[in-house]
C-alpha cells in the first residue's frame, strides 16, 4: 500500500509537469482568470463539461480558444441563436445526387473543444441535442451512431444579464455540467496588463505545448490519484448536508433548499478534487482540493426554495454554508 | 308761668312725636333689613323673585369664589321671559367662567320655575372684594307689563393665601419617583457589576484549565512507547485543532489546514508558532490522507511541539483573538 501510495504520487508528479507549462503558455493571452483556466483543465483533466457564467467581455471565448490553441486540438465556436436546429449541430443525412445515396455530413460537435456561447439563447430541442450528445458522447445521425472524438469538452456560456428572449436551461440539464463557474472582473492591475495586451499591433498567439495524447495520459494519471475513505465520507457529509440540513445542524438551512445535490454531485466532487489534486502535483485528495472545487460543482445543483429568493439567499450561499460547516476529516 | 307749661308741653308732645316717628322709621328699616338679608325682593303682585349668593365670604387669595344667582316664579316656564341680563359688576374679582341651568318644581301650590346663572370668579388681590347690584329685567307674558329686579350688593373678604395641597402631593411624588429611579439605576449598576465580575472570573476559571485540560489529555492518551501511529496522527491533528478553536474562538475544526493557517494569521499567535502548526498540519494531513505510514520519531516530534504551544499559553492566559472571515471555498493557483 505504502509503496503503491509512493508510485502514484511519483507518477503523478511526472505527469503534471506539463502543467506548468500550459499555464504561462495560456498566461501569454489570457491576463487574470486563474480561476477560470484552472476549472478548465480540470473539467478537462476529469473528462467534465463546464459551464461558464459571466457578463460579456471576460475572456470567455478566448479562454477556450487559447486553451484549445495550447493542447492542439481541433476547436469549435457554436453561437446558440433562436432559429438554430438539431441538426446544426450534430449534423445531418445528405442526398448524393451522383451516388444516389444519404450521405452523412457532420455538425460541429465533431471536435475536441467546443464552445456553446449564449447556450441559453437557443430552444429546448437544440440544448437536448447538446447535452444528449455531451452524457452519451456519441450521436446518431440516420441510422449510424457516431462516437465524439476524444478529448471532447463542451464549454457552455451562459450571460446572466438581458435574459428576454431566452431559454433558461432545465435544472436536470444544468445538472450534467461539471462545474458551472462563475467569472468576475479582472482586477486593476490585470485590466491595465490587458489594455496594454491590446493596444498593441500584433495579439500573442500561444504555442502548442501539450497533445491529445497527454491530455489522454492526464487522464489516467487523475483517475489513479488516491482518495482516502476520510475523504468520500467529507464528501458525502457535504453532499448530504445539501438534502438534509438539519442532520448536519444546520437548520436555518431546512426552509431555503428546495432539492439538494445530486448522486452526480458526489461522483463530480469526486473526480474534480482528483483533478485539482493533479494541479497540484500530489497523488492524493485532501480536504482543500473538495473545498477548493466544492463550490463549482455544487452551486448549480442545490435548488434553494422561493423562500430563500425572497430572502435574496441564492444556491452559492447556501453551498457555502454547508462547505463552511462540515467538519473536516 | 303758663306760657312755660304751653311750651313744655309743646316741647314733650313734639319730643313723643319724633319718638313715635323714630319709632316707625326704626320698624321701616328693621323691616326693609330683614327683607334685605333675605336678599329677596318680591314683586308686588307679581310672584317672581330673584337672589344672588356666593359661597364663602372669606376667600384665600388662591382660591375661586361661586357666585350664583337665582331668578325663581310660580307658574308656567312661559309666564316670565327674560329681557336683560346684566353680567354683574365686580370690584377686585375676575370672571373666569360662567354657566347657566334651568329646572322646574313641582309644589303644592303649583309648578316653581327656577333658572340659576353661576359665575366662578378669582380674586384679584388681597383686601375687599364686592359684587354690585345685579339687574335683570323680565316681561310677564300674562300681563304684558315689565319688571326690573335686583339684588344687593354683596361683599366678599379677600385673605391672604393657603398652601396648595395639590402641590406638595406632587413634590411628593416626584421625590419617591426620583428616588425609585435612583434605587432601581443604583440596583442595575450593582447587577451589571456582578455579573461582569462573575463573568471575568468565570471567564478566568474556564481559560486557565482550557491549557491545563489539553495538556492532560496529552499526557493522558498517549503512551509514547506504545503508539498506533496511523490512528495516533489524525487524533493529535484533532487535539490541535480543538484546542486552537476553543482558544482563538475559530473554526478550526471545519477548516483545512491552508484556511486554518491563514486564520491564524489574524490571531496572537506568534510566527514560528503558526509555522509548527502548519508543519504539524500540513504532515499529519499526508499521514491521513495519503495512507504513507508516519514514524514514531515524527510523531514524539509533533506531541513536544503541540505540548510546548499549549504550555505557552498556559503560562500567558491574556490573548488578542480576533477571528477572521470565513474562507468562501474559492482559490486559485
Amino acid at each position: 500500500m505504502n509503496k503503491d501510495i509512493q508510485a502514484i504520487n511519483s507518477m503523478i508528479q511526472q505527469e503534471s509537469v506539463f502543467v506548468e507549462k500550459l499555464l504561462p503558455e495560456i498566461g501569454k493571452v489570457i491576463i487574470g482568470q486563474k480561476y477560470m483556466v484552472e476549472r478548465l483543465l480540470i473539467a478537462l483533466f476529469s473528462n467534465g463539461h463546464a459551464l461558464l457564467e459571466g457578463v460579456p467581455g471576460l475572456a470567455k471565448t478566448l479562454a477556450v480558444r487559447t486553451l484549445s490553441a495550447a493542447i492542439q486540438t481541433k476547436f469549435q465556436r457554436i453561437q446558440f441563436t433562436p432559429d438554430l436546429l438539431p441538426a446544426d449541430l450534430i449534423g445531418t443525412l445528405i442526398y448524393d445526387q451522383r451516388s444516389g445515396e444519404f450521405r452523412t455530413k457532420k455538425g460541429p460537435l465533431f471536435s475536441n473543444l467546443i464552445l456553446a456561447d449564449e447556450i441559453n439563447r437557443s430552444p429546448a430541442k437544440v440544448q437536448s441535442a447538446l447535452l444528449e450528445a455531451m452524457m452519451e458522447r456519441q450521436v446518431t445521425i440516420g441510422e449510424n451512431t457516431y462516437p465524439m472524438d476524444d478529448p471532447f469538452l463542451i464549454l457552455a456560456t451562459q450571460n446572466p444579464i438581458e435574459q428576454e428572449g431566452t431559454y433558461p436551461l432545465p435544472e436536470a440539464q444544468v445538472d450534467r455540467f461539471m462545474l458551472k463557474l462563475v467569472i468576475g472582473y479582472p482586477n486593476k492591475e490585470e485590466e491595465l496588463k490587458i489594455m496594454r495586451l491590446n493596444a498593441g499591433e500584433t495579439f500573442p498567439q500561444p504555442d502548442p505545448v501539450i497533445t491529445p495524447e497527454d491530455i489522454k495520459r492526464a487522464r489516467l494519471a487523475v483517475s489513479q490519484v488516491y482518495i482516502d475513505e476520510k475523504i468520500e465520507r467529507y464528501i458525502i457529509d457535504i453532499v448530504f448536508a445539501t438534502r438534509n440540513p438539519s442532520d448536519y445542524k444546520l437548520d436555518d438551512l431546512t426552509d431555503l433548499i428546495a432539492y439538494g445535490a445530486s448522486p452526480r454531485a458526489s461522483i463530480y466532487l469526486s473526480q474534480a478534487s482528483k483533478a485539482h489534486a493533479f494541479l497540484r502535483g500530489r497523488g492524493y485528495v485532501t480536504p482543500e482540493d473538495v473545498r477548493a472545487v466544492g463550490l463549482d460543482v455544487l452551486r448549480h445543483r442545490v435548488i434553494v426554495t422561493y423562500e430563500a429568493e425572497a430572502e435574496e439567499t441564492t444556491a452559492e450561499d447556501v453551498v457555502r454554508k454547508v462547505l463552511n460547516h462540515i467538519e473536516v476529516p | 308761668m303758663k306760657t312755660a307749661e304751653i311750651l313744655n308741653n309743646n316741647i314733650r308732645k313734639n319730643r313723643q312725636r319724633i319718638k313715635i316717628h323714630t319709632l316707625i322709621l326704626t320698624l321701616w328699616i328693621i323691616s326693609s333689613g330683614l327683607s334685605a338679608v333675605q336678599q329677596t325682593q318680591p314683586e308686588q303682585n307679581i310672584n317672581i323673585s330673584i337672589s344672588a349668593s356666593v359661597d364663602q365670604i372669606k376667600i384665600p387669595l388662591n382660591r375661586m369664589l361661586k357666585l350664583k344667582v337665582t331668578l325663581a316664579w310660580t307658574g308656567e316656564p312661559g309666564t316670565f321671559t327674560v329681557l336683560n341680563f346684566n353680567d354683574p359688576v365686580l370690584s377686585n374679582l375676575e370672571v373666569t367662567g360662567t354657566s347657566t341651568s334651568s329646572r322646574t318644581e313641582a309644589q303644592k301650590n303649583g309648578t316653581r320655575v327656577i333658572r340659576e346663572y353661576e359665575y366662578s370668579l378669582r380674586p384679584e388681590g388681597l383686601g375687599m372684594a364686592y359684587v354690585e347690584s345685579i339687574s335683570v329685567k323680565v316681561l310677564n307674558n300674562q300681563t304684558e307689563t315689565e319688571v326690573t329686579l335686583q339684588t344687593r350688593r354683596i361683599p366678599v373678604e379677600i385673605i391672604d393665601p393657603v398652601a396648595e395641597k395639590n402641590k406638595d402631593r406632587n413634590r411628593l411624588l416626584f421625590i419617591v419617583l426620583f428616588l425609585t429611579a435612583a434605587v432601581i439605576t443604583f440596583l442595575i449598576l450593582i447587577t451589571i457589576r456582578k455579573k461582569k465580575k462573575r463573568k471575568s472570573s468565570q471567564l478566568s476559571m474556564i481559560q486557565e484549565p482550557l491549557e491545563k485540560k489539553y495538556l492532560d489529555e496529552l499526557r493522558n492518551n498517549w503512551d509514547l512507547d506504545n503508539l498506533n501511529l496511523q490512528e495516533d496522527f489524525s487524533a493529535l491533528s484533532r487535539l490541535l485543532r480543538r484546542f486552537l478553536t476553543e482558544k482563538f474562538k475559530i473554526r478550526a475544526m471545519e477548516a483545512t489546514t491552508e484556511e486554518l493557517i491563514e486564520e491564524l494569521r489574524s490571531t496572537a499567535m506568534q510566527e514560528n508558532q503558526i509555522q509548527s502548526v502548519s508543519d504539524i498540519l500540513s504532515r499529519t494531513d499526508e499521514i491521513k490522507f495519503s495512507g504513507v505510514r508516519g514514524k514514531q520519531q515524527e510523531f514524539t516530534r509533533f506531541y513536544t511541539l503541540i505540548e510546548g504551544i499549549v504550555e505557552t499559553y498556559l503560562h500567558k492566559p491574556e490573548t488578542s483573538i480576533q477571528p477572521s472571515d470565513n474562507n468562501n471555498g474559492e482559490e486559485t493557483l
